[in-house]
């Protein structure tokens, strides 16, 4: 074999033996992509992040301050402006037994299992499942939401609804945070309390979960879902529940907890004015279906508090679930239009709309929106009420979703539902839907409503100094 | 955090392996066996050739044509593929003599070349020739497909003539969903269309991954984006646009076949330009109506929807158990 014949020949290349090996190495890395279900042995974590206390809430916002829509996250800012922030891992107090902490995750699991199995109502708490199986909770459902969840939703909202998925820092508004059971969109009617009492969460409907996912909410980084069907929206919406729950009753524990308030861990604060408590344990009983509406008082009162967090949690997920099925039966009623159907909104009802927002959306949706005020929500987000000049509307545009977010408000972001008077209050609010679809649209309005919202004349009603 | 498990009995897991091992075993083999590089060339092309030949038979190809000018454009794609596969034939062929014709023989020392001017200057200037060629034939397709060509209902730039059209609608794309606007059909046309993308009017349908049609109907797209950039393709249509921050892109078809009232027939709207982290899920349904009258009777439903002022019907686990 001549010398140059040799250099043709492969077998003296060194890179021979290592190089496929590299290149086997590295394609390897790229393999095994193909299981979408959750681990079975994954837990949910613990909650770890702050519990935003607003027990008097900064109304305002100032200029300049981070991000609208991003969590508040400068604690010094935060507390400087009497909010609380309570951190779980600085826990050190035990209001039940030395071991809380893992008292409340051993009746986390035990409630709502793992998110491979996800379920909701432990085996030995019977009660608790059937009402979770009324409410749609069942364990098939939750089980295909929970896989749609690690699917589509994961990346955002994270594995526990905490709304600090892995894409959530680059998004704002920021994704929701689940674990606190309050919901923005709702359409729900209020449930009246006496005054002194714990009001009632303002719980959503089902439909407003399934119409969340259906439609996304506009303007901000949450799609549609429509073409999963509805039988998977309904799943995923069940799923959401199951989530919402769990973190509900982890924050409501650690939360009084770490205040070591006693007061807060019990469902029903005694009141002075027995009367009053008659009234109030009659209307849950109505409302929530609760047993024995016919037991005394105290042994009422005794039974809603509770010696220990398991008695607790099991209380307190009992309430909860029966707070949704009740909201579910307990639509906010929608008059009827008081105008003739199809046809041109008339100019009185514009009108009208228009003394109603400036009489009282303007203090916070100052200029129409277009100069709001930063505010805060429950969350400890800083939000900005929305500008109506832009014809995008977050909890959908049908006429009907406006008057929802008119009479009922956005509860956590502290909208309040708004006082349409006590002498024609359908038409009253309608006056306002009207006046609001047709104000993004200046040819829809009447001319001298025109010159004060969009003319040279314009009135910055409620702008900033 | 949620960790990959390797699942040993995805197929997807043993490819590559499997494609490395072979790449090392023939690496030994040519060690032995000299005409090893030849074998394998020979078996790839005619494995490549026999697919093409087989894919149009099988279903393997170019999906249902479903606008007016999906044909032409098919036209020209099998075009171009008959001349890239006649040279890809020839050169595949000049490639596997060489390897047969001078396989190295150990003891000889090869023969060295040193290029050849009259070789070069031929196949730089007969590819440059056809490649002038297809640039020239597809021009009547490219200005019809983007509205230069005769069509009276597009005007040169888009700007007047937009009361030619059946349908006007924006398609504004974004991480990761289309969202779509229609204008009122009904309405008075518009004398500079291209404006109405940017400002809504009031009777507009407003929809999510959903684009309607029907035979025939000359629809006008104007398409934006929120974000990044962003490309409506869809395939039976053959039509696909980017679509760029900014910037208002028009675009039409015109649909000549039903489609998507069925999961089976369903026409996809896919985006094809890689847009981020879910791009593989921004995709929507394109449904052409058998006919206008069942158009009309879907867009008048969802403005209804749309107007709704009465609660909706109960939907979820307590609505169904009172029905």
């Amino acid at each position: 074999m001549g010398i140059i014949g040799k250099d043709l020949m492969p077998q003296t290349h060194i890179n021979v033996t290592w190089f496929p090996a590299a290149l086997l190495m590295a394609l390897a890395t790229l393999s095994g992509c193909g299981r979408v279900e959750w681990n079975d042995d994954l837990e949910y974590p613990d909650r770890t992040s702050s519990i935003v206390v607003l027990d008097k809430p900064p109304d305002q916002a100032p200029p300049g301050f981070p991000l609208p829509g991003r969590p508040a996250v400068v604690p010094e800012w935060l507390t400087a402006r009497g909010v609380t922030l309570l951190n779980p891992a600085s826990m050190s107090e035990k209001p039940w037994s030395d071991n809380w902490k893992n008292a409340l995750h051993e009746e986390l699991i035990s409630h709502f299992a793992t998110p491979g199995k996800p379920r909701l109502g432990a085996p030995d708490a019977p009660a608790l499942t059937v009402l979770a199986n009324e409410l749609g909770l069942t364990e098939s459902k939750l089980a295909e939401g929970a896989r749609l969840y690690r699917r589509l939703c994961v990346q955002c909202h994270g594995m526990s609804g905490d709304g600090v998925g892995a894409s959530s820092a680059w998004l704002s508004p920021a994704p929701r945070d689940l674990r606190t059971g309050d919901f923005k969109f709702i359409s729900t009617a209020e449930h009246k309390l006496p005054s002194g009492f714990q009001p009632l969460k303002a719980r959503p409907r089902h439909e407003d979960l399934v119409r969340s996912l259906r439609s996304g909410l506009e303007g901000t980084s949450m799609p549609s879902f429509a073409l999963l069907g509805d039988e998977s929206l309904e799943a995923i919406a069940a799923y959401v529940l199951h989530l919402s729950i769990r973190g509900e009753l982890e924050f409501t524990v650690m939360n009084g907890a770490l205040r070591q308030d006693r007061e807060t861990l019990q469902l029903v604060t005694k009141s002075p004015e027995q009367e009053e408590l008659i009234r109030y344990k009659r209307l849950l009983s109505t409302t929530l279906e609760w047993e024995d509406p016919e037991a005394d008082v105290d042994d009422f009162v005794a039974k809603q508090s509770s010696p220990s967090i398991k008695a607790y949690a099991e209380k307190y997920i009992d309430r909860v679930l029966r707070e949704y099925i009740a909201a579910n039966k307990n639509p906010l009623p929608v008059p009827a239009y008081p105008y003739p159907e199809n046809q041109p909104v008339p100019a009185t009802s514009l009108t009208a709309g228009h003394t109603l927002f400036k009489a009282q959306c303007v203090n916070c949706h100052a200029d129409y929106g277009r100069q709001s005020d930063l505010r805060f929500d429950i969350w400890g987000s800083v939000v900005r009420p929305a500008n109506l000049t832009q014809s995008q509307y977050k909890g959908g545009r049908r006429p009907v979703d406006l008057y929802y977010r008119i009479a009922r408000g956005i509860p956590p972001c502290a909208m309040p539902k708004a006082n349409l008077g006590d002498t024609d209050p359908g038409r009253a609010g309608w006056d306002l839907v009207n006046f609001l679809q047709a104000l993004p649209h200046p040819d829809q309005l009447p001319s001298d409503v025109r010159d004060q919202v969009y003319g040279p004349s314009r009135i910055k009603l409620g702008a900033n100094p | 955090m949620t960790t990959q498990q390797i699942d040993l009995s995805e197929w997807t897991f043993w490819l590559p392996i499997a494609f490395t091992i072979s790449g090392i075993g023939l690496f030994i083999l040519s060690r032995f066996w000299t005409r090893a590089w030849f074998a394998t060339f020979t078996l790839t092309i005619a494995g490549v050739t026999a697919l093409t030949v087989a894919s149009p038979f099988v279903g393997w190809w170019l999906p249902a044509q479903g606008s007016s000018f999906s044909g032409e454009v098919d036209n020209l794609f099998l075009l171009i593929m008959f001349l890239t596969g006649l040279f890809f034939l020839l050169t595949e062929g000049l490639i596997l003599f060489v390897l047969w014709n001078h396989a190295p023989k150990p003891g000889t020392a090869p023969p060295h070349i040193h290029g050849d001017h009259r070789l070069e200057l031929i196949w730089t200037v007969v590819p440059g020739i056809l490649l002038a060629l297809i640039a020239v034939i597809q021009m009547p397709t490219w200005a019809r497909m983007k509205g230069l060509g005769n069509e009276s209902w597009l005007s040169a730039r888009y700007e007047s003539g937009g009361d030619k059209a059946d349908l006007l609608l924006t398609v504004q794309g974004r991480q990761w969903e289309w969202r779509v606007r229609y204008r009122d059909p009904s309405a008075p046309p518009l004398a500079r269309p291209l404006e109405w993308a940017t400002h809504p009017e009031a009777t507009d349908l407003h929809a999510v991954n959903e684009v309607h049609a029907y035979p025939g109907a000359k629809v006008r797209l104007l398409l934006r984006t929120q974000d990044v950039i962003h490309s409506f393709f869809v395939p039976e249509l053959r039509l696909k646009q980017d679509m760029l921050p900014g910037r208002t892109v028009p675009t039409w078809f015109i649909p000549t076949v039903p489609a998507g009232t069925s999961n089976e027939t369903r026409w996809e709207i896919a985006c094809a330009e890689l847009c981020g982290g879910n791009h593989y899920r921004m995709r929507g349904h394109l449904v052409i109506h058998p006919d206008k009258a069942s158009f009309e009777t879907w867009y008048s439903t969802a403005a209804r929807e749309q107007s709704r002022r009465s609660r909706p019907p109960e939907t979820g686990p307590l609505a169904r158990k009172t029905n």
